[in-house]
């Protein structure tokens, strides 16, 4: 049994609303219901010929899991663009520690505003949560005492996947606009770099 | 040396790249202090050329000769070129080749949790992380 479906674009802006102004834990996450409209069309061609062919054959439908996105990165910054320099640091505290935050907030080339809408995405984007929630770090080097970068840690990917989520999250983050962070930002497969470094 | 010879081109690292990597299949490194410095070297033989090809491009930085470029530069332009993979473990394995002296050592990476436990990198100075910073440092050499 199939669940009915919405587009996405009905509850955009409401839910990424909600989301970002209440925080990743306090909106329940109803992926089973919200597909992006491209995946609702594709969704509704697809089930029509399964469906066609499924009669032809006889046989039982057995539909094939999706992959939900609930918002896109240039959404999410879209929204944070809106919020107060408060609503920022403190819906960043529900991602990240206040020693981290504090280290960012000395860098005076860090945009707070783009990386609460990258975290926010990543945390919620089922092509990265299935890695675990994110982890972050602001990497000081040991003899400058200098900030680095800010490493976006995925707790259970391994060093094959790491590559090509770099590629997907970059490639994101270049096309919403965030090209300024790219370079700023290291992601990290934590599983990835135990198994290199043991 | 000449007054006309590229920095760049003195400071290239692939020939030192080759010969760690020919140490190591030849099984010449063996002990711990070469497997060390070997990490280091590999790291800093980048950040050399990477600052030498940037000073000949015209930018200038500290020091009294303009030759001084910080760390954050060279990590900031591999991570734009999505080489995080290669300059993370690279950076992390120099970083506890100079200033760990446990082996295997450990790395607590902070952040807010609380009611997970804080996850540790453990990391060991060995040959197959020599092998992978050799592998890291090709790629990256490939992108400076």
């Amino acid at each position: 049994m199939v669940r009915p479906l919405t587009p996405y674009s009905q509850f955009q802006d409401e839910y990424v609303g909600e989301y970002l102004s209440k925080g990743p834990k306090s909106t329940p996450v109803r992926c089973d219901r919200f597909i992006s409209n491209e995946d609702f069309e594709a969704f509704e061609k697809r089930e029509e010929y399964i469906r066609f062919f499924a009669r032809i054959l006889e046989t039982p439908l057995r539909p094939k899991p999706f992959i939900p996105r609930l918002f896109s990165l240039r959404s999410a910054f879209n929204h944070v663009k809106s919020l107060t320099d408060n609503q920022v640091h403190e819906l960043l505290l529900k991602y990240i520690g206040k020693d981290v935050l504090g280290v960012l907030k000395k860098v005076r080339d860090i945009d707070l505003r783009k990386f609460l809408a990258l975290l926010s995405w990543i945390s919620d984007d089922a092509r990265f949560t299935i890695y675990g929630s994110p982890l972050v770090d602001a990497v000081v080097d040991e003899e400058t005492n200098e900030f680095q970068f800010i490493t976006i840690m995925l707790p259970e990917c391994n060093a094959d996947e790491w590559g090509d989520i770099v590629k997907e999250i970059k490639g994101e983050m270049e096309r919403a606009g965030l090209v300024d962070m790219v370079g700023k930002v290291a992601i990290v497969c934590l599983q990835g770099l135990q198994e290199l470094v043991s | 040396m000449s007054a006309r010879t590229s920095r760049a081109s003195e400071l290239d690292p692939r020939c030192f790249i080759s010969l760690v990597e020919t140490l190591v299949e030849d099984g010449r490194i063996k002990d711990e202090v070469s497997i060390r410095r070997m990490i280091s070297a590999l790291y800093f033989c980048l950040f050399n050329y990477w600052c030498a090809k940037k000073y000949e491009s015209g930018i200038r930085k500290g020091g009294p000769l303009k030759d001084l470029f910080p760390y954050r530069d060279f990590h900031e332009e591999l991570l734009k070129k999505k080489l995080d993979k290669e300059i993370v473990l690279l950076y992390t394995l120099r970083t506890a080749s100079d200033h760990y002296v446990l082996n295997p050592t450990i790395i607590i990476i902070y952040d807010k949790v609380i009611s997970r436990i804080i996850p540790k990198l453990r990391i060991t100075m060995s040959l197959k992380a020599l092998k992978n910073a050799i592998s890291a440092s090709k790629e990256i050499l490939k992108h400076i």
